[in-house]
């Protein structure tokens, strides 16, 4: 059998040099005081530590992220429900209306927000015809909210698709019996419904939070100044800054607040289940 | 009734969030006026311009080509180990398995300057060589997700009913497994080169001096000023994967539809 | 030495053994059926034939030659599987016709090959359909063509009719025994239907828990099963588990585990069977006769607990001595008369019972 190892070998190859030993890398160089060399230190994590800065933009990152979860979750879930229980015929077409978004590129979409957010853009000049602002400016772009408003769009299909794929299973024949058992529309869904699909939330939370904390173009571009987060630290360190070593102890703490994060979602997940 | 109504507004809203800027960016790259400005009057000005621009043009061509690598590279690589994986029980699966998962919980960010930090520690300057490695490691578990669940939803016996009529193994994998597999194949390609051309962050951390990719082109108009060909050059790009996209669609959905009895 | 020869192949998985010295040895032309429930080794056991599992002791030949070093492409042997497993990108003729390429046929002997092949099958005219746009029953028919297209050493089946309705299974039954006899193929097939085994075989195995309980013609394995679970796998049996006391001449006293006591025929010789030897008789439903003379030399009083109707046979639910059995009617005018509550008389012949140790 093993004779066929050889097929395998070559993507575990580029995957172990290129994927697992450039993190060892990360790890080692934030020990590193100077570059590739000077000695072996904890400062760059101390400095991290430290300074109250640094505490308050990870705080920051995890808020905004947890922002964005919790509105994708609201959007995401009413619309896999609608797609599954109330529009039967056009769902195909609907998923993939859904899932083309999500392949396009995330820079483009991200800047798409510009015309609309900005200052005398689409969204003011609506909302003042329809009186719901007065004549200053929308003062929405270079926001954290605009921000939130572009990471949502990137990434809620994620969840629509989870949640719809957790809801499909749930056996129609279940509603029923809870509805022969006189449980009204809100009690069986509470009680059937949506314990069922927890799965699909849970997974669909880990695919938007995860990304979310990992983010550095939407800030970048939409945020201007409030749109510091760790992604645009570590991306100052390594372009603006060169303070390699800081940058990589950033890094290999938004890995590890990622993995932390990942481990208690899936947690919650298994207890679920 | 009232039911279906609420639903199929609600739906519409959801569709609107999720195309309104798109469309409007789409729709913006034909107005004539430089700053994106309304009232809105119709001209092809920043196509003509971007015809122009030798410096897109030679940036498109460069993602053109790293997706099209790593499209055939990854093509390659998951198909040759997913073979190995369904003719295997060894231990090793699951660790591989977790393995190819890896570079998608991992965010590119990090996987970029990782690699970039790769480079240095090797003490080589950055070259396209890594910058299609790192192209290739994103966008790997895609192609293999999409191969295996063809592989998934195969009747695996049709290999042991190639051997007992006398095909040894390579002569099975020719004619059986590679020609069900194809159009697997042939959409995690596609599906790659999406990734790939798409894919700005690796390019941006990995990309050797003077040279550029489209999304690099792009992200650096739009941090440095005002260029309505970026419009036009958005336009193009998502049209371009959207296509991709939908054949990808057709090709899955057909496939299944063909084979699945 | 007979034309398949298995010796003793044994084989573990993780410490569990699921084959244990399994001998089987088949004349050519033979159909057998391995029998048993699901996880008795019976699939093990052909895959091993066919070299997708290898064995951890024991060997395989056909016609004198051993195929354990073989690889399963080398073994020359037909395979019918559960799931057809054909081809789908190909069309019925192609399907046909892989084996006879790997054998580098040239086009016009393949083409022949192919066209007879299909014929045996009646599946003449559909040589370019795909698998898909065939019947399960037509699907099954192109897999048992592309088997024995090759002329193989050996038909292995793996519960092939298993996916078909009960009509189409039935007919596929004598079409399948027809070709197999015309052919005079060495078969060996697999299945958990005891019916199916008795209707096609010339010797079946029953097997459990990777052994084989008892190999034999169905006749024997039926009328003289070795064992309890054979005699209730194979058919239906009531067991009446006892000591065998006043042995005498045409009968004696059985006495059963809970104090009662019955006459049952006897004709063995006293020698085999001394006073107290414990014992099990098993004996079939429809061996056992009814009456309401109770006036027998042998046999129980029982009373009719409850009665099934399927047709062709009545079922009656008797309890007799503290036991419950089952008695088998055919639906004949004359034997239908009893009523649920009444009291019967229950006989057998003693050529209808057999006495097991276990």
């Amino acid at each position: 059998m093993d004779r066929k190892i050889w097929l395998m070998s070559p993507a575990v190859f580029l995957l172990l040099c290129f994927c697992v030993v450039p993190l060892f890398i990360m790890v080692y160089y934030s020990f590193l005081s100077d570059g590739t060399g000077g000695h072996w230190t904890v400062q760059n994590y101390m400095d991290f530590f430290q300074k109250d800065i640094y505490l308050k933009l990870t705080w920051k990152t995890v808020k905004m992220s947890f922002y964005v979860t919790v509105i994708s979750l609201l959007i995401s879930y009413p619309m896999a429900y609608v797609m599954v229980s109330i529009i039967q015929g056009g769902k195909n077409m609907l998923l993939m209306a859904i899932i083309i978004p999500f392949w396009t590129s995330q820079l483009v979409r991200a800047y798409s927000w510009q015309n609309l957010l900005r200052d005398g853009g689409l969204l003011e000049i609506g909302l003042r015809k329809l009186h719901l602002i007065g004549s200053g400016p929308l003062g929405l772009m270079f926001t954290s909210t605009a921000v939130i408003i572009a990471m949502v769009h990137i990434f809620f299909p994620y969840m629509v698709i989870t949640i719809y794929m957790s809801l499909e299973k749930v056996d129609g024949a279940l509603v029923e019996a809870s509805k022969s058992l006189k449980a009204g529309p809100l009690t069986t869904f509470r009680r059937i419904v949506l314990p069922l699909s927890k799965p699909g939330i849970i997974s669909g939370c880990i695919l938007v939070f995860v990304p979310s904390l990992g983010v550095f173009v939407e800030p970048r571009i939409l945020g201007g100044t409030q749109g510091t987060v760790i992604g645009t630290v570590i991306e100052d360190q390594f372009f603006e800054i060169y303070g390699w070593n800081f940058g990589a102890a950033v890094s290999f703490i938004l890995l590890a607040i990622i993995l932390l994060s990942m481990a208690v979602l899936s947690r919650f997940a298994k207890e679920e289940a | 009734m009232l039911k279906k109504g609420i639903g199929w507004t609600y739906a519409a809203l959801v569709m609107l969030f999720l195309y309104a800027p798109i469309l409007v960016l789409m729709a913006m790259s034909f107005n004539a006026s430089k700053y994106n400005a309304l009232p809105f009057e119709f001209s092809m000005r920043w196509y003509r311009e971007l015809a122009g621009n030798d410096k897109l043009i030679d940036a498109t061509l460069t993602s053109v080509y790293i997706a099209a690598g790593t499209a055939v590279i990854c093509v390659v690589l998951a198909t040759m180990l997913m073979l190995w994986a369904v003719r295997t029980n060894s231990k090793l699966k699951r660790w591989i398995d977790s393995l190819v998962i890896l570079p998608l919980t991992i965010p590119w960010l990090i996987l970029g300057l990782s690699l970039l930090l790769l480079v240095s520690a090797a003490g080589i300057d950055k070259n396209f060589m890594v910058l299609l490695i790192g192209h290739v490691v994103v966008s790997l578990p895609y192609a293999v997700l999409v191969i295996k669940a063809r592989l998934q939803s195969m009747d695996l016996t049709i290999n042991e009913a190639s051997a007992s009529l006398g095909a040894n193994e390579w002569t099975t994998v020719r004619r059986i497994t590679l020609p069900l597999l194809f159009p697997a194949m042939l959409a995690g390609g596609f599906l790659a080169f999406v990734i790939s051309f798409d894919n700005f962050i690796l390019s941006y951390f990995l990309i050797p001096g003077g040279s550029s990719t489209l999304p690099i082109e792009i992200y650096s108009s739009i941090k440095f000023g005002f260029t309505p060909e970026i419009n036009a050059v958005s336009t193009v790009m998502l049209t371009a994967t959207t296509l991709l996209i939908v054949l990808i669609a057709t090709i899955m959905r057909s496939s299944l539809k063909f084979f699945l009895k | 030495m007979a034309y398949l020869e298995i010796n003793r192949l044994t084989k573990s998985f993780h410490g569990n053994r699921v084959l244990d010295r399994i001998d089987i040895s088949l004349e050519k032309g033979t159909f057998l059926s391995l029998l048993g429930p699901s996880g008795c080794g019976k699939t093990t056991t052909m895959r091993m034939v066919a070299g997708f599992e290898s064995q951890d002791e024991g060997t395989i030949s056909i016609g004198g030659q051993s195929i354990d070093s073989l690889p399963p492409y080398k073994r020359n042997i037909g395979m019918v599987f559960q799931s057809y497993a054909l081809f789908p990108h190909m069309s019925v003729a192609q399907n046909v016709a892989y084996g006879l390429e790997q054998q580098r046929l040239s086009r016009g002997d393949i083409r022949k090959e192919v066209a007879n092949a299909l014929e045996m099958v009646q599946l003449t005219g559909y040589e370019q359909r795909k698998p898909k746009q065939l019947s399960g029953g037509q699907q099954q028919r192109v897999a048992l063509a592309r088997a024995l297209v090759t002329k193989p050493s050996l038909l292995l089946l793996d519960e092939s009719l298993s996916a078909l309705d009960k009509n189409l299974r039935s007919a596929m039954q004598i079409e399948l025994r027809m070709i197999q006899k015309e052919i005079g193929i060495t078969t060996i097939f697999v299945t958990h239907d005891q019916e199916e085994a008795m209707t096609l075989s010339d010797c079946i195995a029953v097997m459990r828990a990777g052994r084989i309980e008892q190999i034999g013609s169905p006749h024997e394995v039926y009328e003289r099963p070795a064992n309890t679970f054979v005699a209730g796998f194979v058919g239906q049996s009531n067991f009446l588990k006892g000591a065998l006391e006043e042995v005498g001449e045409g009968r004696a006293r059985l006495v059963l585990g809970n104090g009662n006591s019955l006459f049952v025929p006897f004709t063995a010789t006293g020698s085999a069977y001394p006073q107290g030897t414990e014992t099990i008789l098993s004996v079939r439903p429809e061996k056992i006769r009814l009456t309401r003379d109770t006036s027998a030399q042998t046999g129980m009083k029982g009373t009719i607990k409850f009665i099934t109707y399927v047709g062709s046979t009545f079922t009656y639910l008797v309890e007799a001595l503290g036991q419950e059995l089952k008695v088998q009617r055919q639906n004949d005018s004359n034997d239908h008369s009893f009523r649920q509550g009444e009291d019967v008389w229950l006989a057998w012949n003693a050529e209808h019972q057999t006495l097991l140790a276990e």
